[in-house]
């Protein structure tokens, strides 16, 4: 078992009879910033959620410098998250949401509005977020996310519902955190944007990985749509007839 | 203690617990305040002799505990609010041992349950001495009515904390 940022081992998430995530192996290169793919209901939010400890892996592990996320010391100066199903007291300013975080997790609160600065959101720190837009939440996230100024960045689907503005300073702030030597695993369905922001990307296809790898040796001569498009459908023709031949 | 502190911020950071504690104070005050009306007409024309002066006296002092529903339902929205507002995420990111999450939540709960009813049961206490103020003939309370009133809206608040309790057990296991 490795002990690098952020590994996979066997990972498998069973819901009822809904197999989520199904032997997940993979390793998160250091220092870069690796795309997780997959089509809708691929298994990468169950995935991300088994590795924060939000959720218990039915068998295997995902770990984090090589223990469970239960277990780090403090877990948000290791590790910021962006996840959907995170939520904000909607009745709480940005400001307030972000202070009650600080105070669970021992952060002084000196960084929040340090944080607030970064994602741009000052002029909006006093309004009760009940009003935000998806673009304002979507930032408040990522402000909640890096509080405790981590190492490793976990994000689902970050760039969901910024605008191009918001989208092309989340490419320059992931590249510069990554530049940093920290490492982002990072998951989207915006191939073209990944295609120019990811070193490395993983794909996985109903909760299987089908292909992981550094950008350059996935995509090849074409895009990164190409190859989804291609590699997830051939994954899907085999599953198809491997199934419909088994029973 | 961080965590504590955190339940505190989420506790006076929000808007509905001040809602809550002024519905207390007056649900309290109201049911000490027009007791000694509805008690002297219920002597009056319906003839409730039963009661002795002094019991009838305490018993406008015991409406103060009157509030503790107010207590209860503070304490289940401490405890269950986090998963309905969706911040629970946020909250076992910062702290994933839930056993010390819920455990602040209960103390929070108990503490600010008792804050609640000690300033609900107060001020309607002093409500229930001006109102009993109106009818000179009124016996003077026993010596432990008001100490009885505090200590039943304390364990009633203690009541709440465990139905809170029991509440986030059901909200979390889902
Ligand atoms: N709490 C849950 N209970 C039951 N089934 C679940 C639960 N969470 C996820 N699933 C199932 O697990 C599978 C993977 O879902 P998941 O959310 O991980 O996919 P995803 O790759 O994140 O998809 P998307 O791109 O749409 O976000 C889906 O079939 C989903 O229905
Ligand atoms: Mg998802």
């Amino acid at each position: 078992m490795s002990t690098s940022t952020i590994s996979f081992n066997q990972l498998t998430k069973r819901y009822g009879k809904q197999l989520a995530v199904n032997n997940l192996n993979a390793e998160i290169t250091p220092g870069a910033i690796t795309g997780f793919l997959g089509p809708n209901g691929a298994g990468k939010s169950t995935a991300l959620r088994c590795l924060l400890g939000l959720a218990s892996p039915t068998s295997g592990t995902a770990l984090i410098k090589g223990v469970a996320y239960s277990e780090l010391e403090h877990p948000l100066h290791q590790v910021g998250a962006v996840l959907d199903s995170r939520g904000f007291h909607a009745g709480l300013t940005a400001r307030q949401n972000l202070k009650v975080i600080t105070a669970a997790a021992g952060i002084k609160d000196s960084r929040v509005d340090e944080v607030l600065e970064l994602v741009e959101l000052t002029d909006a720190a006093g309004k009760r977020t009940k009003g935000f837009s998806l673009g304002m939440k979507q930032r408040l996230s990522l402000a909640a996310a890096l509080l405790g100024d981590p190492q490793i960045l976990v994000l689902d689907e970050p760039a969901n519902g910024l605008d191009p503005i918001g989208i092309a300073w989340l490419r320059g702030f992931l590249r510069k955190f990554a530049d940093e030597g920290r490492t982002i695993l990072v998951s989207s369905h915006q191939l073209a944007e990944m295609q120019h922001t990811v070193d490395d990307v993983i794909i996985i296809n109903h909760g299987e990985m089908i292909v992981a790898g550094d950008i350059k040796s996935v995509v090849g001569d074409g895009t990164l749509e190409d190859a989804f498009l291609k590699l997830t459908l051939k994954n899907q023709a085999s599953s198809n007839s491997s199934t419909g031949g088994g029973k | 203690m961080n965590l504590f502190k955190s339940e505190w911020r989420k506790l006076i950071y929000a808007r509905s617990t001040y809602g809550l504690l002024l519905a207390s104070i007056a649900l309290a005050s109201l049911s000490a305040g027009v007791t000694p009306y509805v008690l002297s007409h219920a002597r009056r024309f319906m003839g409730v002799d039963g009661l002795s002066q002094s019991a009838i006296v305490d018993t406008v002092y015991g409406k103060a505990a009157s509030a503790y529903l107010f207590a209860i339902i503070l304490g289940v929205l401490l405890m269950a609010g986090e998963f309905r507002q969706g911040t629970a995420v946020a909250t076992f990111l910062a702290a994933p041992k839930r056993s010390r999450v819920f455990l602040a939540k209960a103390a929070m709960a108990a503490v600010a349950g008792a804050a609640f009813q000690l300033i609900s049961a107060g001020i309607a206490i002093v409500t229930a001495k001006i109102a009993l103020g109106f009818y000179p003939e009124a016996a003077a309370p026993s010596d432990t009515a008001i100490l009885d009133t505090i200590l039943a809206a304390l364990i009633l608040v203690q009541c709440s904390r465990w139905l809170a309790w029991q509440l986030a057990l059901y909200f979390a296991a889902r």
